[in-house]
């Protein structure tokens, strides 16, 4: 028996292994679980069983656990529904229904034997590792759970103004964040004469996804189905590799920077640069869009990792009209990366050694 | 390596005349701002939030019919701008849905509301298009019975 995710929140990048985890709360953010009491091979005629009716092959001996008259729900090829038990003979169960072909893989749920079947999903916070909220939601007569994260992160928004920006990017914690599940089931095994309640142990996942205060709109691309990229933010995410080519996030196509007032651009600081440095880069242009003075770039600080990021821009050069910025790598992060108050691995040791040597 | 694409950003040296700076969270996750122009001088709204009528015995000694027990009071100015493209008026209406805005005031950030319905867009011809719009300020504290 099992409850799997079989659709995640994220999207692959082409060509690669990475993914986009980051998703705007203002829209759905589901994840697809399944219910499988047992796996089945295929479904079809089994003369040893009968001779007129599909007999389900199922990944286990079942004969424990369902019996003759039971309702149970079959989902293998053209077998799609709930169906009475004719027959159970260790790892097949004969259904009462009418031969229309054979089926194929699938799965099937004892949905009158095993009753009160409900999920349970932790969210925890990815940074604190504590639980932001668990849920007990129920799949549906198919054995599908959607259950959608939006709401329970919507509670993490925080309406606080950020703080004046002193550094060169800041992360902006009110509204942004990460998160990663543990899930699990719990049910009740009706064996004909008693109930036995059962619990699993609790599954953690271990991809961390992200969520912003965002949303997209619908867009109409209905020509690439689930293909498309929908409410996640792929566009945006910034990968560290070849092609990488994310937006930053403003509804302008070209902001503006006055002189003299504060300005930011705001980006997507992605998992994937745990071990790069990232580095703004700009690019002064005269009027006719050419390149004035010399490119520059700085590091940025790494603290601001998995949040949505403002990042400052240099003053533009007198004369210049207007300027790029871009994201580049940088440095290998030598040591990984310590934050303020703590000390790097090994130091005590050396300062135990040059004191007792 | 390069991992974002190449951001342009328009640099405006002369800073608009009365100028007052928005920023605001964008539906998208980010922060856009702009500096617009001081159409006219705070203005005050005020409304009557509760009332009640004493009681009066005697005509002669009475000096009011109903009396009013506190009041709503905002302060609010109109901005503006002129001559705006057609993409700078799609990443400026964005305010009208966003659920933070802020008057950047040096140091200082104030939260502020569009007020509903104020928000006026004329175009000039030539895919330019001038702007109006008021901004509501925090809420004035008043007194009450």
């Amino acid at each position: 028996m099992s409850l799997d995710i079989t659709r995640r929140p994220q999207k692959l990048f082409a060509s690669s292994t990475k993914f986009s985890r980051w998703t705007g709360i203002h829209n759905p953010y589901n994840f697809e679980f399944t219910r499988q009491d047992y796996g089945v091979y295929n479904t079809a005629i089994r003369n040893a069983y009968s001779t007129t009716l599909p007999t389900v092959w199922c990944d286990g001996d079942v004969s424990a656990e369902v019996f003759v008259g039971d309702k149970i729900y079959v989902n293998s090829g053209v077998y799609n529904g709930v169906y009475t038990v004719n027959a159970v003979n260790g790892q097949y169960i004969t259904i009462n229904t009418p031969f229309i072909g054979n089926g194929g893989s699938g799965r099937v749920n004892f949905v009158e034997r095993f009753v009160n079947y409900r999920a349970f999903i932790n969210i925890y916070d990815a940074v604190t590792d504590n639980v932001i909220e668990t849920v007990y939601p129920k799949p549906d007569s198919t054995g599908l759970l959607i259950y959608d994260v939006s709401g329970v992160l919507r509670s993490l928004l925080n309406t606080q103004a950020q703080a004046n920006q002193t550094n060169i990017n800041e992360a902006n914690e009110n509204i942004s964040g990460s998160f990663y599940i543990g899930y699990g089931w719990s049910l009740t095994f009706n064996n004909g004469t008693e109930d036995i309640d059962i619990t699993t142990a609790e599954r953690v996942d271990d991809a961390v996804y992200y969520w912003l205060s965002a949303a997209k709109q619908i867009d109409g691309d209905l020509l690439l189905g689930m293909d498309g990229i929908g409410q996640n933010f792929k566009d945006y995410v910034p990968k560290n590799m070849n092609g990488s080519e994310a937006k930053f996030l403003t509804m302008f196509e070209t902001p503006t920077y006055f002189e003299g007032f504060p300005f930011t651009l705001s980006f997507l600081y992605d998992e994937d640069f745990s071990d790069v440095y990232l580095e703004r880069h700009q690019q002064d242009l005269n009027v006719n869009g050419v390149d004035v003075g010399a490119e520059t770039d700085t590091n940025l600080s790494v603290s601001g990792k998995g949040y949505v990021n403002q990042l400052k821009v240099r003053t533009p050069n007198t004369g210049s009209d207007s300027f790029d910025v871009w994201l580049e790598t940088g440095d290998v992060i030598e040591d990984g990366y310590v934050d303020g108050g703590y000390v790097v691995q090994g130091y005590t040791n050396l300062f135990a050694a040059a004191f007792t040597g | 390596m390069r991992v974002t694409e190449k951001q342009r950003v328009n640099y405006v040296s002369c800073t608009p005349e009365e100028p007052m700076q928005l920023a605001w969270l964008n539906s998208l996750g980010g922060v856009d701002s702009w500096v617009f122009q001081r159409h006219q001088e705070y203005t005050l709204e005020a409304s009557d939030m509760d009332k009640f009528e004493p009681v009066i015995r005697y005509l002669q000694t009475a000096n009011a019919r109903q009396r009013v027990l506190k009041k709503d009071a905002y302060m609010m100015v109109k901005l503006g701008y002129e001559q705006l493209s057609q993409q700078e008026v799609i990443g400026i209406k964005e305010l009208l849905i966003s659920p933070l805005v802020k008057w950047i005031n040096g140091s200082n950030e104030i939260v502020v509301t569009v007020k509903e319905g104020s928000f006026q867009l004329y175009d000039t011809g030539e895919s330019k298009f001038d702007l109006e719009f008021e901004i509501v300020m925090p809420k004035l504290y008043t007194s009450s019975f």
